[in-house]
Protein backbone atom coordinates (compact mmCIF):
# COMPACT_ATOMS: atom_id res chain seq x y z
CA UNK A 1 0.00 0.00 0.00
CA UNK A 2 1.38 3.35 -1.02
CA UNK A 3 1.11 6.73 0.59
CA UNK A 4 0.28 9.32 -2.01
CA UNK A 5 0.61 13.00 -1.23
CA UNK A 6 -0.50 15.78 -3.56
CA UNK A 7 -1.30 18.85 -1.52
CA UNK A 8 -0.79 22.52 -0.86
CA UNK A 9 -0.32 23.57 2.75
CA UNK A 10 -0.37 27.19 3.86
CA UNK A 11 0.55 28.61 7.24
CA UNK A 12 0.36 32.40 7.45
CA UNK A 13 2.40 33.81 4.54
CA UNK A 14 4.20 30.56 3.82
CA UNK A 15 2.92 27.86 1.51
CA UNK A 16 4.28 24.59 0.16
CA UNK A 17 3.19 22.41 -2.75
CA UNK A 18 4.15 18.82 -2.08
CA UNK A 19 3.67 15.94 -4.47
CA UNK A 20 5.16 12.46 -4.07
CA UNK A 21 4.37 8.78 -3.55
CA UNK A 22 5.98 6.67 -0.83
CA UNK A 23 6.09 2.88 -0.67
CA UNK A 24 6.99 0.68 2.32
CA UNK A 25 10.59 1.46 3.26
CA UNK A 26 12.37 4.76 3.75
CA UNK A 27 11.63 7.90 1.80
CA UNK A 28 13.80 10.87 2.67
CA UNK A 29 12.41 14.39 2.28
CA UNK A 30 15.41 16.64 1.88
CA UNK A 31 15.89 20.35 1.30
CA UNK A 32 16.92 23.58 2.98
CA UNK A 33 15.34 24.74 6.25
CA UNK A 34 12.02 26.42 5.69
CA UNK A 35 11.25 24.65 2.43
CA UNK A 36 8.10 23.07 3.88
CA UNK A 37 9.21 19.52 4.70
CA UNK A 38 7.93 19.54 8.27
CA UNK A 39 4.67 21.15 7.15
CA UNK A 40 4.17 18.25 4.77
CA UNK A 41 4.69 15.80 7.64
CA UNK A 42 2.22 17.72 9.82
CA UNK A 43 -0.37 17.48 7.05
CA UNK A 44 0.20 13.72 6.73
CA UNK A 45 -0.07 13.41 10.53
CA UNK A 46 -3.30 15.40 10.44
CA UNK A 47 -2.21 18.14 12.82
CA UNK A 48 -2.73 20.76 10.12
CA UNK A 49 -5.14 20.80 7.20
CA UNK A 50 -3.97 21.19 3.63
CA UNK A 51 -5.60 24.01 1.68
CA UNK A 52 -5.74 21.98 -1.51
CA UNK A 53 -5.29 18.39 -2.64
CA UNK A 54 -5.46 14.82 -1.42
CA UNK A 55 -3.51 12.55 0.93
CA UNK A 56 -4.27 8.88 0.47
CA UNK A 57 -2.91 5.71 2.05
CA UNK A 58 -3.93 2.77 -0.11
CA UNK A 59 -7.67 3.18 -0.47
CA UNK A 60 -8.01 5.19 2.73
CA UNK A 61 -8.36 8.91 2.17
CA UNK A 62 -6.61 10.86 4.97
CA UNK A 63 -7.52 14.23 3.56
CA UNK A 64 -9.35 15.46 0.50
CA UNK A 65 -9.94 19.17 0.55
CA UNK A 66 -12.35 19.10 -2.42
CA UNK A 67 -14.58 16.55 -0.68
CA UNK A 68 -14.14 18.12 2.80
CA UNK A 69 -12.55 14.97 4.17
CA UNK A 70 -10.11 15.31 7.07
CA UNK A 71 -9.44 12.15 9.02
CA UNK A 72 -8.48 12.84 12.63
CA UNK A 73 -4.84 12.18 13.60
CA UNK A 74 -5.97 9.35 15.89
CA UNK A 75 -7.53 7.44 12.99
CA UNK A 76 -4.60 7.57 10.60
CA UNK A 77 -2.44 4.81 12.12
CA UNK A 78 0.70 6.92 12.33
CA UNK A 79 3.78 6.92 14.54
CA UNK A 80 5.88 10.05 14.79
CA UNK A 81 9.29 11.08 16.13
CA UNK A 82 10.25 14.73 16.47
CA UNK A 83 13.61 16.47 16.48
CA UNK A 84 13.35 17.08 20.20
CA UNK A 85 11.64 13.91 21.37
CA UNK A 86 8.31 15.04 22.75
CA UNK A 87 8.52 12.58 25.64
CA UNK A 88 6.36 13.24 28.68
CA UNK A 89 8.71 13.92 31.57
CA UNK A 90 6.05 13.14 34.18
CA UNK A 91 5.92 9.54 32.95
CA UNK A 92 8.73 6.96 32.95
CA UNK A 93 10.12 5.85 29.57
CA UNK A 94 8.13 2.62 29.89
CA UNK A 95 4.90 4.55 30.64
CA UNK A 96 5.58 6.83 27.68
CA UNK A 97 5.67 3.83 25.39
CA UNK A 98 2.69 2.14 27.10
CA UNK A 99 0.61 5.23 26.47
CA UNK A 100 0.87 4.65 22.73
CA UNK A 101 0.09 0.91 22.78
CA UNK A 102 -3.45 0.53 21.51
CA UNK A 103 -6.02 -1.67 23.23
CA UNK A 104 -5.39 -4.63 25.51
CA UNK A 105 -5.08 -4.94 29.28
CA UNK A 106 -2.47 -3.01 31.23
CA UNK A 107 -0.26 -6.08 31.67
CA UNK A 108 -0.29 -6.81 27.95
CA UNK A 109 0.46 -3.19 27.11
CA UNK A 110 3.35 -3.26 29.56
CA UNK A 111 4.76 -6.38 27.88
CA UNK A 112 4.47 -4.83 24.44
CA UNK A 113 6.15 -1.63 25.64
CA UNK A 114 8.94 -3.54 27.39
CA UNK A 115 9.62 -5.60 24.28
CA UNK A 116 9.83 -2.43 22.19
CA UNK A 117 12.23 -0.77 24.62
CA UNK A 118 14.32 -3.93 24.51
CA UNK A 119 14.28 -3.78 20.71
CA UNK A 120 15.52 -0.19 20.57
CA UNK A 121 18.18 -0.86 23.22
CA UNK A 122 16.64 1.26 25.98
CA UNK A 123 15.29 -1.49 28.26
CA UNK A 124 17.90 -0.67 30.89
CA UNK A 125 16.36 2.80 31.29
CA UNK A 126 12.71 1.70 31.22
CA UNK A 127 11.96 2.92 34.74
CA UNK A 128 14.42 5.81 34.90
CA UNK A 129 13.30 9.40 35.37
CA UNK A 130 12.65 10.51 31.81
CA UNK A 131 14.26 13.87 32.49
CA UNK A 132 17.59 12.16 33.14
CA UNK A 133 17.78 10.40 29.74
CA UNK A 134 20.52 11.42 27.30
CA UNK A 135 19.59 12.78 23.86
CA UNK A 136 20.21 9.41 22.22
CA UNK A 137 18.20 7.54 24.86
CA UNK A 138 15.31 9.95 24.45
CA UNK A 139 15.24 9.34 20.70
CA UNK A 140 15.35 5.57 21.22
CA UNK A 141 12.38 5.77 23.59
CA UNK A 142 10.60 8.12 21.17
CA UNK A 143 11.17 5.61 18.38
CA UNK A 144 9.80 2.77 20.55
CA UNK A 145 6.77 4.93 21.35
CA UNK A 146 6.22 5.76 17.69
CA UNK A 147 6.16 2.03 16.87
CA UNK A 148 3.96 1.13 19.85
CA UNK A 149 0.65 1.68 18.10
CA UNK A 150 1.73 -0.70 15.28
CA UNK A 151 1.58 2.14 12.76
CA UNK A 152 1.56 1.63 9.03
CA UNK A 153 3.28 4.97 8.55
CA UNK A 154 6.23 6.31 10.50
CA UNK A 155 7.02 10.03 10.35
CA UNK A 156 10.49 11.14 11.44
CA UNK A 157 11.03 14.89 11.69
CA UNK A 158 14.79 15.48 11.88
CA UNK A 159 15.13 12.82 14.59
CA UNK A 160 18.93 12.72 14.51
CA UNK A 161 19.81 16.40 14.25
CA UNK A 162 20.44 16.97 17.97
CA UNK A 163 22.59 13.84 18.42
CA UNK A 164 26.36 13.45 18.33
CA UNK A 165 27.90 11.62 15.38
CA UNK A 166 28.35 8.11 16.88
CA UNK A 167 24.83 8.12 18.36
CA UNK A 168 23.46 9.36 15.05
CA UNK A 169 25.07 6.40 13.23
CA UNK A 170 23.54 3.94 15.71
CA UNK A 171 20.12 5.55 15.39
CA UNK A 172 20.28 5.46 11.59
CA UNK A 173 20.99 1.73 11.72
CA UNK A 174 18.18 1.20 14.21
CA UNK A 175 15.67 3.14 12.12
CA UNK A 176 16.61 1.23 8.98
CA UNK A 177 16.25 -2.14 10.79
CA UNK A 178 12.90 -1.24 12.34
CA UNK A 179 11.46 0.06 9.09
CA UNK A 180 12.48 -3.10 7.25
CA UNK A 181 11.30 -5.40 10.06
CA UNK A 182 7.87 -3.87 10.34
CA UNK A 183 7.30 -3.04 6.70
CA UNK A 184 6.17 0.50 7.42
CA UNK A 185 6.19 3.48 5.10
CA UNK A 186 8.70 5.84 6.70
CA UNK A 187 9.05 9.51 5.78
CA UNK A 188 12.24 11.05 7.11
CA UNK A 189 12.66 14.82 7.05
CA UNK A 190 16.27 16.00 7.07
CA UNK A 191 18.68 18.58 5.74
CA UNK A 192 21.67 16.39 6.57
CA UNK A 193 23.45 14.94 3.52
CA UNK A 194 24.62 12.06 5.73
CA UNK A 195 21.05 10.91 6.30
CA UNK A 196 20.41 10.98 2.57
CA UNK A 197 23.56 8.97 1.86
CA UNK A 198 22.76 6.27 4.42
CA UNK A 199 18.97 6.14 4.39
CA UNK A 200 17.91 7.74 1.14
CA UNK A 201 16.64 4.73 -0.79
CA UNK A 202 14.14 7.12 -2.27
CA UNK A 203 14.56 10.86 -2.07
CA UNK A 204 12.06 13.66 -2.44
CA UNK A 205 13.83 16.97 -3.00
CA UNK A 206 12.39 20.22 -1.72
CA UNK A 207 13.20 23.73 -2.80
CA UNK A 208 11.60 26.62 -0.94
CA UNK A 209 7.85 26.17 -1.25
CA UNK A 210 7.65 23.02 -3.35
CA UNK A 211 8.87 19.53 -4.14
CA UNK A 212 10.88 19.07 -7.32
CA UNK B 1 -10.39 29.42 72.47
CA UNK B 2 -12.81 27.13 74.30
CA UNK B 3 -14.91 26.00 71.35
CA UNK B 4 -13.10 24.40 68.39
CA UNK B 5 -16.23 23.89 66.31
CA UNK B 6 -15.62 26.92 64.03
CA UNK B 7 -12.14 25.66 63.12
CA UNK B 8 -13.34 22.16 62.19
CA UNK B 9 -16.33 23.57 60.33
CA UNK B 10 -14.08 25.96 58.41
CA UNK B 11 -11.65 23.20 57.47
CA UNK B 12 -14.49 20.88 56.42
CA UNK B 13 -16.27 23.55 54.40
CA UNK B 14 -13.12 24.79 52.69
CA UNK B 15 -11.98 21.25 51.88
CA UNK B 16 -15.31 20.27 50.28
CA UNK B 17 -15.65 23.57 48.46
CA UNK B 18 -12.06 23.44 47.20
CA UNK B 19 -12.58 19.95 45.81
CA UNK B 20 -15.81 21.03 44.11
CA UNK B 21 -14.22 24.22 42.78
CA UNK B 22 -11.22 22.24 41.54
CA UNK B 23 -13.34 19.80 39.52
CA UNK B 24 -15.69 22.49 38.17
CA UNK B 25 -12.94 25.05 37.67
CA UNK B 26 -10.49 22.79 35.86
CA UNK B 27 -13.25 21.47 33.57
CA UNK B 28 -14.36 25.01 32.79
CA UNK B 29 -10.77 26.18 32.30
CA UNK B 30 -10.07 23.29 29.94
CA UNK B 31 -13.10 24.19 27.86
CA UNK B 32 -12.12 27.87 27.80
CA UNK B 33 -8.53 27.08 26.82
CA UNK B 34 -9.43 24.63 24.05
CA UNK B 35 -12.62 25.93 22.44
CA UNK B 36 -12.77 29.55 21.43
CA UNK B 37 -16.25 30.80 20.68
CA UNK B 38 -18.10 34.06 21.05
CA UNK B 39 -19.40 32.76 24.38
CA UNK B 40 -15.89 32.20 25.80
CA UNK B 41 -15.50 35.83 26.85
CA UNK B 42 -18.88 35.88 28.56
CA UNK B 43 -18.28 32.58 30.37
CA UNK B 44 -14.84 33.71 31.52
CA UNK B 45 -16.20 37.05 32.74
CA UNK B 46 -18.97 35.27 34.64
CA UNK B 47 -16.43 32.92 36.22
CA UNK B 48 -14.32 35.92 37.28
CA UNK B 49 -17.24 37.88 38.71
CA UNK B 50 -16.93 36.46 42.26
CA UNK B 51 -13.50 38.14 42.59
CA UNK B 52 -14.85 41.50 41.51
CA UNK B 53 -18.15 41.54 43.36
CA UNK B 54 -18.19 42.60 47.00
CA UNK B 55 -18.55 39.32 48.93
CA UNK B 56 -21.78 40.39 50.59
CA UNK B 57 -23.28 41.22 47.20
CA UNK B 58 -22.19 37.83 45.88
CA UNK B 59 -23.77 36.30 48.97
CA UNK B 60 -26.96 38.26 48.39
CA UNK B 61 -27.25 36.95 44.82
CA UNK B 62 -26.62 33.39 45.98
CA UNK B 63 -29.20 33.81 48.73
CA UNK B 64 -31.72 35.04 46.18
CA UNK B 65 -30.86 32.21 43.81
CA UNK B 66 -30.89 29.40 46.37
CA UNK B 67 -33.39 30.66 48.96
CA UNK B 68 -36.42 28.52 49.79
CA UNK B 69 -38.70 30.72 47.70
CA UNK B 70 -36.57 30.47 44.55
CA UNK B 71 -37.22 27.67 41.99
CA UNK B 72 -33.68 26.34 42.46
CA UNK B 73 -33.93 26.42 46.25
CA UNK B 74 -37.32 24.70 46.14
CA UNK B 75 -36.01 21.98 43.84
CA UNK B 76 -32.97 21.38 46.07
CA UNK B 77 -35.19 21.23 49.15
CA UNK B 78 -37.50 18.65 47.58
CA UNK B 79 -34.51 16.52 46.53
CA UNK B 80 -32.42 16.73 49.72
CA UNK B 81 -35.28 17.21 52.15
CA UNK B 82 -33.80 20.36 53.66
CA UNK B 83 -32.95 23.85 52.51
CA UNK B 84 -29.54 24.95 51.26
CA UNK B 85 -29.48 28.37 52.84
CA UNK B 86 -28.53 28.74 56.51
CA UNK B 87 -26.95 25.27 56.54
CA UNK B 88 -23.44 23.90 56.18
CA UNK B 89 -24.27 23.09 52.53
CA UNK B 90 -24.95 26.80 52.01
CA UNK B 91 -21.53 27.61 53.41
CA UNK B 92 -19.97 25.08 51.00
CA UNK B 93 -21.81 26.64 48.05
CA UNK B 94 -20.72 30.16 49.02
CA UNK B 95 -17.10 29.10 49.50
CA UNK B 96 -17.10 27.11 46.25
CA UNK B 97 -18.29 30.10 44.23
CA UNK B 98 -15.73 32.33 45.99
CA UNK B 99 -12.89 29.91 45.23
CA UNK B 100 -13.92 29.13 41.65
CA UNK B 101 -12.40 32.17 39.86
CA UNK B 102 -8.95 31.51 41.34
CA UNK B 103 -8.98 27.95 40.03
CA UNK B 104 -10.40 28.91 36.63
CA UNK B 105 -7.96 31.74 35.96
CA UNK B 106 -4.82 29.86 37.04
CA UNK B 107 -5.84 26.61 35.35
CA UNK B 108 -6.82 28.32 32.13
CA UNK B 109 -3.45 30.07 31.89
CA UNK B 110 -1.57 26.86 32.72
CA UNK B 111 -3.52 24.76 30.22
CA UNK B 112 -3.04 27.37 27.46
CA UNK B 113 0.71 27.32 28.14
CA UNK B 114 1.09 23.59 27.52
CA UNK B 115 3.12 23.08 24.33
CA UNK B 116 0.50 22.20 21.71
CA UNK B 117 3.05 20.08 19.83
CA UNK B 118 3.19 17.67 22.76
CA UNK B 119 -0.59 17.36 22.68
CA UNK B 120 -0.55 16.90 18.93
CA UNK B 121 2.04 14.15 19.16
CA UNK B 122 -0.22 12.38 21.67
CA UNK B 123 -3.11 12.60 19.20
CA UNK B 124 -0.90 11.24 16.42
CA UNK B 125 -0.06 8.31 18.75
CA UNK B 126 -3.77 7.56 18.70
CA UNK B 127 -4.81 8.87 22.12
CA UNK B 128 -8.47 9.94 22.24
CA UNK B 129 -9.09 13.53 23.36
CA UNK B 130 -10.06 12.63 26.92
CA UNK B 131 -6.81 10.71 27.40
CA UNK B 132 -4.81 13.57 25.89
CA UNK B 133 -6.45 15.81 28.50
CA UNK B 134 -5.93 13.46 31.47
CA UNK B 135 -2.53 11.97 30.64
CA UNK B 136 -0.80 14.84 28.83
CA UNK B 137 -2.34 18.30 29.19
CA UNK B 138 -3.41 18.30 32.84
CA UNK B 139 -0.22 16.70 34.23
CA UNK B 140 1.83 19.26 32.28
CA UNK B 141 -0.38 22.05 33.63
CA UNK B 142 -0.41 20.64 37.16
CA UNK B 143 1.77 23.32 38.76
CA UNK B 144 -0.43 26.17 37.62
CA UNK B 145 -3.57 24.24 38.44
CA UNK B 146 -2.17 23.37 41.88
CA UNK B 147 -1.35 27.01 42.59
CA UNK B 148 -4.88 28.02 41.61
CA UNK B 149 -6.42 25.33 43.81
CA UNK B 150 -4.23 26.38 46.75
CA UNK B 151 -5.30 30.02 46.31
CA UNK B 152 -8.91 28.86 46.03
CA UNK B 153 -8.54 26.96 49.30
CA UNK B 154 -7.18 30.04 51.03
CA UNK B 155 -10.06 32.10 49.65
CA UNK B 156 -12.64 29.49 50.69
CA UNK B 157 -11.17 29.27 54.19
CA UNK B 158 -11.15 33.02 54.62
CA UNK B 159 -14.54 33.81 53.13
CA UNK B 160 -16.70 35.94 55.38
CA UNK B 161 -19.18 38.03 53.40
CA UNK B 162 -20.69 35.47 51.06
CA UNK B 163 -20.77 32.76 53.73
CA UNK B 164 -22.48 34.92 56.34
CA UNK B 165 -25.14 35.91 53.81
CA UNK B 166 -25.89 32.39 52.56
CA UNK B 167 -25.24 30.26 55.65
CA UNK B 168 -25.81 32.82 58.38
CA UNK B 169 -24.04 32.97 61.71
CA UNK B 170 -25.45 30.14 63.76
CA UNK B 171 -22.98 29.08 66.49
CA UNK B 172 -22.40 25.33 66.42
CA UNK B 173 -24.01 25.02 63.00
CA UNK B 174 -22.83 27.50 60.38
CA UNK B 175 -20.42 29.73 62.27
CA UNK B 176 -17.08 29.37 60.44
CA UNK B 177 -13.81 30.61 61.93
CA UNK B 178 -13.72 34.04 60.20
CA UNK B 179 -17.29 34.65 61.40
CA UNK B 180 -16.39 33.45 64.91
CA UNK B 181 -13.52 35.96 64.97
CA UNK B 182 -15.92 38.76 64.02
CA UNK B 183 -18.39 37.60 66.69
CA UNK B 184 -15.65 37.42 69.32
CA UNK B 185 -14.53 40.97 68.57
CA UNK B 186 -18.11 42.20 68.81
CA UNK B 187 -18.50 40.44 72.16
CA UNK B 188 -15.17 41.75 73.46
CA UNK B 189 -13.75 38.21 73.68
CA UNK B 190 -10.13 39.13 72.91
CA UNK B 191 -8.68 35.66 73.51
CA UNK B 192 -10.94 33.91 70.99
CA UNK B 193 -10.45 36.65 68.40
CA UNK B 194 -6.67 36.43 68.81
CA UNK B 195 -6.52 32.61 68.60
CA UNK B 196 -8.85 32.48 65.59
CA UNK B 197 -6.90 35.17 63.78
CA UNK B 198 -3.58 33.48 64.50
CA UNK B 199 -4.89 30.16 63.17
CA UNK B 200 -6.28 31.72 60.01
CA UNK B 201 -3.10 33.73 59.51
CA UNK B 202 -0.93 30.64 59.95
CA UNK B 203 -2.94 28.64 57.43
CA UNK B 204 -2.79 31.53 54.94
CA UNK B 205 1.00 31.77 55.28
CA UNK B 206 1.29 27.99 54.88
CA UNK B 207 -0.73 28.13 51.65
CA UNK B 208 1.43 30.99 50.37
CA UNK B 209 4.59 29.00 51.13
CA UNK B 210 3.11 26.00 49.36
CA UNK B 211 2.43 28.11 46.26
CA UNK B 212 5.80 29.82 46.14
CA UNK B 213 7.93 26.83 47.14
CA UNK B 214 6.17 23.94 45.45
CA UNK B 215 3.94 25.07 42.61
CA UNK B 216 5.83 28.11 41.36
CA UNK B 217 9.23 26.45 41.33
CA UNK B 218 10.61 25.48 37.95
CA UNK B 219 11.12 21.75 37.43
CA UNK B 220 14.77 20.92 37.97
Amino acid sequence: MNLSVDIRVEVREFGVDARFDATPGLTVLVGPSGSGKSLTLAAVAGTIRPTRGVIRHGDRVFADVGRHIHLRSQERGIGMVFQHAALLDHLSPLENVMLAVRGGKRGARRDTASALLERVGAARRADARTRTLSGGERQRVALARAMAGSPKILLLDEPFSSLDAPTRDQMRTLVRELVDERGVIALLVTHDAGDVAVLGDRVVNYEPGRTV
Amino acid sequence: MSDWFPLWLSLRVSLFSTMTAAVLGVTLAYGLAKWQSRWSGIVEAAATLPIVLPPTVLGYYLLTLLGSRSPLGEAAESVFGRPIVFTETGAVVAATISALPFVVRAARAAISNVDSRVEESARVMGLPEWRVALRVTLPLASRGVGAGVALGFARALGDFGATVMVAGNIPGQTQTLPIAVYDAVQAGDEATARTGSLLLGAIAVAVLLLITQVFARRPS
